[in-house]
């Protein structure tokens, strides 16, 4: 498995457990308590901050791997990673792009900004999902 | 007019002392699994690194790249 390759399973991780973790209890709180119970943007902060140790331990790793195996950790993408980045990144924004439109449609519909924010943050999270999974799917074609 | 590229590098390499696909990554700037992407068919390299593999095993392009037109 390529440095590159390495490294976007890292990412798509964090996003399933850290993202996938916050959504999966919003939703949680959402049905129990209704719309008000979603908490304050603030909240995220926290979110962030996990993300963030997530990714220093597990980039770590990856690079400690790296070593042992001696592969050269060239964090430069060759012209084949490039392109298959380049393609998988469009097709992420035409998503993120689509969803952006249908949050902004619900703005004008009344939707609570706590609900705009999160559903917001929500596509980033799927877009970026979706970047990483093309990506990898790719690398391994 | 439809066709694809073929090429003979994992033959040129095993004649170049049986040069690793890793070796031949290096040399030509590009990770060990683009050059098997490349021998399998499923990557067409630019230009330049086309010209480059050329070069490391000193021979012409067309020695290395050709086209199969599909008939």
């Amino acid at each position: 498995m390529s440095f590159r390759e390495r490294t976007l399973w890292v990412a798509l991780l964090g996003n399933v457990l850290v993202w996938g973790g916050y959504f999966v209890w919003l939703a949680n709180r959402v049905a129990r308590g209704g719309l008000e119970a979603i908490p304050h943007p603030t909240f995220l902060i926290g979110v962030v901050v996990w993300l963030i140790i997530y990714s220093i331990l597990a980039a770590g790793l990856v690079q400690v791997l790296a070593r042992r195996e001696a592969q050269a950790i060239d964090r430069t993408l060759d012209e084949r990673e490039q392109v298959i980045a380049w393609r998988a990144g469009a097709t992420a924004y035409t998503l993120l792009s689509v969803f952006t439109l249908l949050i902004i449609g619900g703005l004008f519909t009344g939707w609570p900004s706590r609900v705009a924010i999160n559903a917001l943050l929500l596509a980033f999270v799927l877009a970026e999902s979706l970047r990483y999974t093309l990506e990898l799917r790719a690398l391994r074609a | 007019m439809s066709g694809r590229i073929t090429n003979r590098v994992r033959l040129l390499r095993f004649l170049a002392n049986e040069m690793t696909q890793a070796e031949l990554g290096r040399r030509i700037g590009v990770t060990r699994q683009t050059v098997a992407a490349i021998e399998a068919g499923k990557y067409a390299p630019t230009l330049e690194t086309a010209f480059r593999i050329a070069d490391v095993f000193g021979v012409a392009l067309d020695e290395v790249f050709g086209w199969e037109r599909d008939d």
